[in-house]
């Protein structure tokens, strides 16, 4: 196959890719917490001619060898870990975080996971009716800094400070009900974003090495606050997405071009006879 | 046999190449650090046509010189710098160059064109030096990229988007301890924690002949001979610095590659063309001379 053809279906797939990941932050738009997704573009590996010696020419300024490349192709997703914007919503249940920090909750099978979604409600507990947990609004437990799911009394009125620290409010006797889990993120690259809007740890990993337990730092160090009564909005900005997406297209429709152009040139060539 | 007809031929596959050449620029128009390439030409060398059977003259005639074809010589990458485009991203970085020479003859530094070339009174050509980044590949070869778009793994290591480590100006692979968020580069490439020097920098190197590197893919350039390269170290005065949060965009210029796109094909064209009259010609000769 013509080397020509081949780069511009590498790198048409390579865009359809980014494409994907526009169109995956664009649809997340309004999700609570969502950290929007770029994605990371490399030339694919060369392949040099040899050239014998005798191409060596006066005037020649590069080494021996002709450089064909193959396209480009995607490489690596990064995670943009910006700050969404806040909105009050009133509602005692939702939390934002302010800051570098994620909510740490037990997703299905008791995977350990993280997440920015601080839009959580209250789950009664099946085995006892007097008390109920604060999950995710998809039904992942948050999770307190004993690493156990947040038990409140069923009916309490909720107060949680900017440390996390949960007071429950029946009749006129507060309870304090523990403490929320919240993590910073040192090496945002290591984590994977999964469905759900929660993030994981990359296989293999060491969770110290990625995530720091943010109130066990000095106060002045802890990089990240709770709001109570509030939500984090994702941070896809429409216009970059929409300005990132007429690149893409235009990128596309040159490769399109490249591609009918090589196609042309084959057609060319097999009719060297007429 | 007709000698026009495989001049013709090799004129087609040197404008195969041209439009490859083209086209894998076409496919990096998006590729952090990419640097355009061009494909040049060289006509093959020159021959002595001579008329031989001649009986009045008893040295052959000479009718003159003659070229059979064109080939394909070198893919030359510019090393233009690229336009900066803003990512917020802590661990993207970005290089600006614009690095001189003094010429030798002259005791001044050298004019660079746009396309960082520039050629004296005796037609001799220097190129632009290029700073770059010094990577180390999965086998431990040291490489050099322009493109800054690094990530820190689990482990704290700083590494291309391709798994290349960065590398230190003392060679070493750079491993961060603290988060992403406190790391702070300054100009000439020194890192910094929370504001606190960690004592390392960036091993940006300066390339004095970039044309001597050859491109590898993945974003990388290698040095088939470091001293004909002559790389050394970037030095506080060099007029070279760095930019955290940027990312230099291709050097590919969409208009310049799809008229060069059209311009190869075209060209292409013109030499089927001229193979079909050959074709043509041989016809009448084969079957039409000597008919009766």
């Amino acid at each position: 196959m013509n080397n020509s053809m081949i780069s511009a279906m590498v790198s048409m797939s390579g865009i359809q890719q980014r494409l994907d990941m526009i169109s995956d932050n664009m649809a997340n738009l309004d999700t609570v917490g969502y950290k929007r997704k770029e994605a990371s573009f490399e030339d694919t590996l060369t392949r040099v001619k040899e050239q014998s010696s005798e191409f060596k020419l006066p005037g020649r300024a590069t080494p021996s060898g002709f450089n064909l490349g193959f396209g480009a192709q995607a490489t690596t997703a990064t995670l943009n870990f910006s700050q969404g914007s806040i909105v009050d919503t009133g509602n005692l249940t939702d939390l934002a975080i302010e800051g570098n920090g994620l909510f740490a909750v037990q997703a299905e099978g008791g995977v350990q996971a993280y997440t920015r979604a601080g839009d959580f409600q209250l789950q009664p507990n099946p085995e006892d009716p007097e008390t109920a947990y604060l999950v995710t609004n998809r039904g992942h437990y948050l999770l307190n800094v004993e690493g156990d799911r947040i038990e409140v009394p069923s009916g309490s009125k909720l107060q949680i400070d900017r440390d996390g620290n949960i007071t429950a409010k029946v009749g006129n006797t507060d309870t304090a009900i523990g403490t929320i889990h919240l993590v910073s993120v040192q090496r945002p690259d290591a984590l994977i974003q999964k469905d759900d809007n929660l993030f994981v740890l990359a296989p293999g990993s060491n969770v110290d090495d990625i995530l720091t337990d943010i109130w066990g730092l000095p106060e002045e160090q802890q990089v990240a606050h709770i709001r109570q009564g509030a939500l984090e909005k994702s941070n896809v900005d429409l216009t970059k997405e929409m300005a990132d997406m007429v690149q893409v297209q235009r990128a596309y429709q040159l490769a399109a071009r490249a591609l009918t152009s090589s196609d042309t040139m084959m057609n060319l060539a097999n009719n060297l006879r007429g | 046999m007709l000698r026009g007809l495989y001049t013709a031929a090799a004129g087609m596959v040197t404008q195969q190449r041209r439009h490859d050449t083209v086209t894998q620029n076409i496919a990096n128009l998006n590729t952090p650090g990419y640097k355009q390439v061009d494909s040049v030409a060289h006509s093959f060398p020159e021959m002595m046509v001579s008329l031989v059977g001649d009986k009045e003259s008893p040295a052959s005639r000479k009718i003159g010189k003659l070229t059979t074809g064109v080939f394909a010589e070198e893919s030359l990458s510019s090393y233009r710098q690229g336009d900066l485009r803003e990512t917020g991203n802590n661990t993207d970085f970005s290089l600006i160059s614009s690095l001189d020479l003094v010429d030798p003859d002259t005791g001044k530094a050298m004019a660079f064109d746009a396309s960082g070339k520039y050629v004296n009174a005796n037609g001799e050509v220097t190129y632009r030096p290029g700073a770059f980044f010094s990577i180390m590949d999965n086998k431990d070869n040291v490489r050099y990229t322009r493109d800054g778009s690094f990530t820190v793994n689990s482990a704290g290591e700083l590494r291309t988007s391709q798994g290349y480590r960065v590398l230190d100006s003392a060679g070493n692979p750079i491993v961060l301890n603290g988060s992403v968020d406190t790391l702070t580069v300054d100009s000439k490439g020194k890192l910094f924690e929370d504001g606190l020097p960690l004592n390392i920098a960036m091993g940006i190197k300066v390339v004095n002949r970039p044309q001597e590197l050859v491109r590898e893919g993945n974003g990388v350039f290698r040095a088939e001979n470091e001293n004909i390269a002559d790389i050394r170290d970037l030095q506080v005065t060099d007029a070279a610095e760095l930019r955290q949060g940027y990312l230099e965009s291709s050097t590919v210029d969409p208009t310049q590659a799809m008229v060069d796109m059209l311009a190869a094909q075209r060209a292409y064209e013109s030499n089927q063309k001229i193979i079909q009259y050959y074709d043509k010609t041989l016809d009448r000769a084969v079957n039409e001379v000597g008919k009766v």
